[in-house]
């Protein structure tokens, strides 16, 4: 039906790629499943790891941070998972670095289709597909740890959230897009790929919850364009957002998109020029 | 032992090679020891963070969990210095076709496959650990026998021997169901379990760790040595654990080869 | 006993079938269709010690498997192989110690290393004396000359030169029995023409059993006496060089130079098949047994300068042969 919707128009052939790269990724079965499945044991690990401070003998919340209870801290980490699971765009750098660098994009280039939106359109058929393992892998794992899920999030909440999720996987998208033009300019980025990812994980409150960390640091990071990767869109649904701070919280989402998408549309065009310049 | 002899030299050798090689991208080391200094500094402030809010977490004061920390970097970082390029490298080997060589020498070729390339960068990273386990043991002010750093050095090779033939039994699946690349991340998500005191785990799933899934016998035991508490009975144990662990790796790679199908270019 | 003794030596591969569309992949995660694919079907050959004998087969005849069945790298699926006495797919060490694989497509040498720290790793795999070592790698090198090329990255040498090293990877050992396979594909005529000529003197030199697998006719022309030609798994041929000629071609080309111009195409068709007809020459096949009558009339016809009688180009004939075995098939 989507085809027949599509067919003509010049959606038509990213439709294409997109369905491509989901038939790619559904041969490998058993591998896919597997790694649905099992990207949930670090949330485990981690909920024991807090369950065990929060019922230690000498317990007592430091006065420093935000209060956060046990059940704040492990539906944080589970919606971490779904905002994850927007923003993260495994092997994308490396993706396009590659192409740079071994001269691969020259198949792109005299092909009358834009990478960039190539390589969305791709990395859009694999949260398809993540999604698609997701609603089987999700429910169960929530179900098991509903005693923890507490709050109940308000309309404006679930609105701002869904938002939030938006502004999640362009800043993932356009983030690593970026990254990835570096190779224009640097012969070997594999290391410093690293770096960032590493840093990304970070910054993105994946690893602590940012208001855990001492104010001064938390003042900063929290407006970074990587605490839209995972932290906003947690902090939002378990109802640490108030209201009168959507807008600006969300506000502030949104401006980073923009400056990166012009950021992207800059450094492609000054890319490609020192590309076509140096010969591939 | 003549034999044995040539196995070391041959591992001796192919380090040798790994080296030369390396030396053309020296600035690797740099940009890896950074990163790897950033990861921990990012795991002190997670420690931090934790121990902010209370003395003790299942049993281990923070001097003691970041003896943990120090003992499970080490056993990382030797565990991908000798065997994680080896094994992820693995996959494509077996897909593509690229065993033939090793198939037709002399030598033992799950040997072969597993210690081809070192890096080395790792093994510079791993000094980290032992500088990390020298502060601890500094600030919790304990004395430690020659006898339990030999026992602690012996139940590191034995965790980095468990990953080891985890990771390769995961990279060997290929043989049976094609591309296995989502499984490398099942054993990243598995190695989580090295990172905390096994005493956070509830039973059920303690023992499981203990067993089929051996992470607490990995770095939780070799920590313990320093600590204090680890029993005679579960240092044979552990080691039983890891030869059996060993034995599966070898018999499961002879039947992969059964199948292997050599694709041509 | 012959030192490569194959019988009935059959390769069958499974092969997944999937549907186009995502449909086809969303069925494929549930359900999935296999085809065989026999790559080698009951093949039997044997092979004296010092013979060089050439594989032959367009790609995909199931040389390379059969190759790969006798080094010890796949397991037939049925049928039995003993090389030097030994079942190949056994793996024994003793066995692995007296035979060599080359591989035109595929490389064992290091790639960011200079050739010469992968052949002296092979060495210490095969537990080459040093002495011996010594002595066979100036001996190789020397007779290859690459000599000078020992020091240099693997990456920056061509692939002739590679191939080279190769081959001198694999002979360190001196292996009783060379399994090479496609050793010149890829490689420009002047470099293929090295590679041939070592051969040739590496097996004259010492008696080493070659089996030899090419798709380039000039290959086995310049190198072996005996041939066996395989197609879609099948034997299909296994005999002398020269009887292929006799046994697949039923005709001879007579090639004419005229003193004078006038003959025309129909003038000769009567004959037999016009390959050729210029202003002064012409070439015609001819059926063998009639060779003889039809270069008689034509002498008798018209004043010829020039008359030459030769066999159809071999590789012409092999290419028939692929053709109507693919028919048969």
């Amino acid at each position: 039906m989507i085809e027949a919707l599509l067919k003509g128009t010049s959606a038509w052939k990213y439709w294409v790629i997109l369905s491509t790269r989901t038939q790619e990724d559904m041969a490998y079965r058993a591998n896919y499943m597997v790694g649905a499945l099992f990207r949930f044991l670090p949330l485990l690990t981690t909920i024991y790891l807090w369950y065990a401070v929060f019922n230690s003998p000498g317990y007592a919340w430091s006065g420093r941070m935000g209060k956060m209870t046990l059940p704040d801290i492990v539906s944080y980490y589970a919606i971490m998972f779904v905002a994850r699971g927007f923003s993260s765009m495994p092997g994308m750098t490396r993706d396009i670095s590659l192409d740079i660098k071994d001269g691969l994009l020259n198949r792109y280039l005299i092909r009358p289709i834009s990478y960039f939106w190539y390589q969305t359109m791709y990395r859009l058929a694999h949260k398809l597909i993540f999604w698609l393992a997701a609603l089987i892998t999700f429910p169960p794992v929530f179900y098991l740890i509903r005693e923890y899920l507490k709050h109940s999030p308000t309309v404006l909440e679930w609105v701002g959230f869904f938002i939030s999720l938006i502004i999640a996987f362009w800043t993932g998208v356009l983030f690593s897009f970026l990254i990835g033009c570096l190779a224009f300019w640097f012969l070997e980025i594999s290391t410093f790929l690293f770096v960032i990812m590493t840093m990304e994980f970070f910054l993105s409150g994946h690893l602590i919850p940012l208001n855990l960390m001492p104010s001064a640091i938390v003042h900063y990071v929290q407006w970074l364009p990587f605490a839209y990767e995972g932290y906003w869109p947690c902090m939002i649904l378990i109802g640490k957002v108030q209201p009168d701070q959507m807008g600006t919280v969300l506000g502030i989402g949104f401006l980073w998109v923009g400056i990166f998408f012009v950021l992207v549309k800059l450094c492609w065009k000054w890319g490609t020029q020192r590309y076509s310049a140096v010969g591939g | 032992m003549k034999d044995f002899l040539r196995y070391c030299r041959m591992t001796l050798l192919m380090m040798k090679n790994c080296l030369i090689r390396e030396m053309q991208f020296r600035s690797n080391f740099i940009i890896r020891l950074f990163t790897e200094v950033i990861w921990l500094g990012m795991q002190f402030i997670y420690v931090e963070v934790l121990y902010s809010l209370t003395q003790s977490i299942g049993g281990w004061n923070v001097w003691e969990m970041v003896i943990l920390l120090g003992t499970n970097h080490i056993i990382n970082q030797l565990f991908e210095a000798f065997f994680f390029d080896n094994c992820t490298k693995l996959v494509d080997q077996i897909r593509l076709g690229d065993l033939d060589f090793v198939l037709v020498k002399p030598i033992n070729s799950q040997f072969m496959v597993s210690l081809r390339y070192t890096d080395y960068a790792s093994i510079t990273n791993s000094m980290a650990g032992f500088a990390m386990i020298g502060f601890a043991l500094h600030k919790l002010g304990t004395a430690i026998t020659p006898v339990e750093v030999l026992l602690f050095l012996l139940l590191v090779l034995n965790g980095i021997f468990i990953l080891y033939s985890m990771m390769f039994c995961l990279s060997i699946l290929t043989f049976w169901i094609g591309r296995a690349s989502n499984l490398f991340e099942l054993y990243y998500q598995l190695t989580q379990f090295t990172r905390y005191p096994g005493e956070i785990y509830r039973f059920g799933l303690r023992m499981v760790l203990l067993t089929a899934i051996p992470m607490l016998v990995v770095s939780n035991f070799p920590a313990k040595v320093l600590v204090g508490g680890l029993l005679s009975g579960r240092l044979f144990y552990a080691c039983a654990i890891g030869v059996s662990f060993l034995l599966i790796t070898t018999w499961l790679w002879s039947m992969g080869l059964k199948r292997y199908r050599s694709a041509s270019s | 006993m012959s030192i490569i003794e194959v019988e009935n030596l059959t390769k069958v591969y499974r092969v997944n079938k999937k549907k186009p569309g995502i449909g086809g992949a969303i069925e494929a995660m549930f359900k999935r269709e296999y085809t065989e694919v026999r790559a080698v079907n009951d093949v039997s050959f044997k092979i004296e010690e010092g013979e060089l004998v050439g594989f032959l087969g367009p790609n995909g005849a199931g040389k390379t498997t059969t190759l790969k069945m006798l080094s010890g790298i796949l397991y037939p699926t049925s049928g039995t192989a003993k090389v030097l006495g030994f079942t190949p797919w056994e793996r024994k060490n003793e066995y692995r110690r007296q035979f060599a694989l080359v591989m035109g497509q595929k490389n064992q040498l290091w790639w960011d290393l200079p050739a010469q720290e992968s052949l002296y790793l092979n060495k210490e795999i095969y537990n080459v004396p040093d002495d011996e070592y010594k002595k066979v790698l100036d001996e190789m090198t020397e007779l290859l000359q690459v000599k000078k090329l020992l020091g240099v990255m693997v990456r920056e040498l061509s692939l002739g030169e590679r191939m080279k090293f190769e081959l001198i990877a694999s002979l360190l050992h001196t292996p009783r029995v060379l399994l090479l396979d496609e050793p010149t594909i890829g490689l420009d005529v002047v470099a293929q023409k090295n590679i041939r000529e070592f051969i040739k003197e590496y097996n004259h030199r010492t008696k080493t059993t070659i089996l030899l697998t090419s798709h380039y006719m000039g290959d086995i022309q310049a190198l072996c006496d005996r041939v066996i030609i395989i197609n879609h798994g099948k034997k299909f041929f296994d005999g002398g060089l020269n009887d292929i000629i006799g046994k697949f071609s039923a005709s001879k080309l007579i090639s004419l130079t005229f003193e004078n111009g006038g003959v025309s195409k129909e003038d000769l068709l009567q004959f037999g098949e016009v390959l050729e007809c210029e202003k002064l020459k012409a070439v015609l096949k001819v059926k063998r047994e009639e060779v003889t009558k039809v270069s008689n009339q034509i002498l008798e016809k018209w004043s010829v300068l020039d008359i030459n009688i030769e066999e159809v180009p071999i590789e012409e004939i092999i290419q028939k042969v692929f053709v109507s075995s693919e028919t048969q098939a």
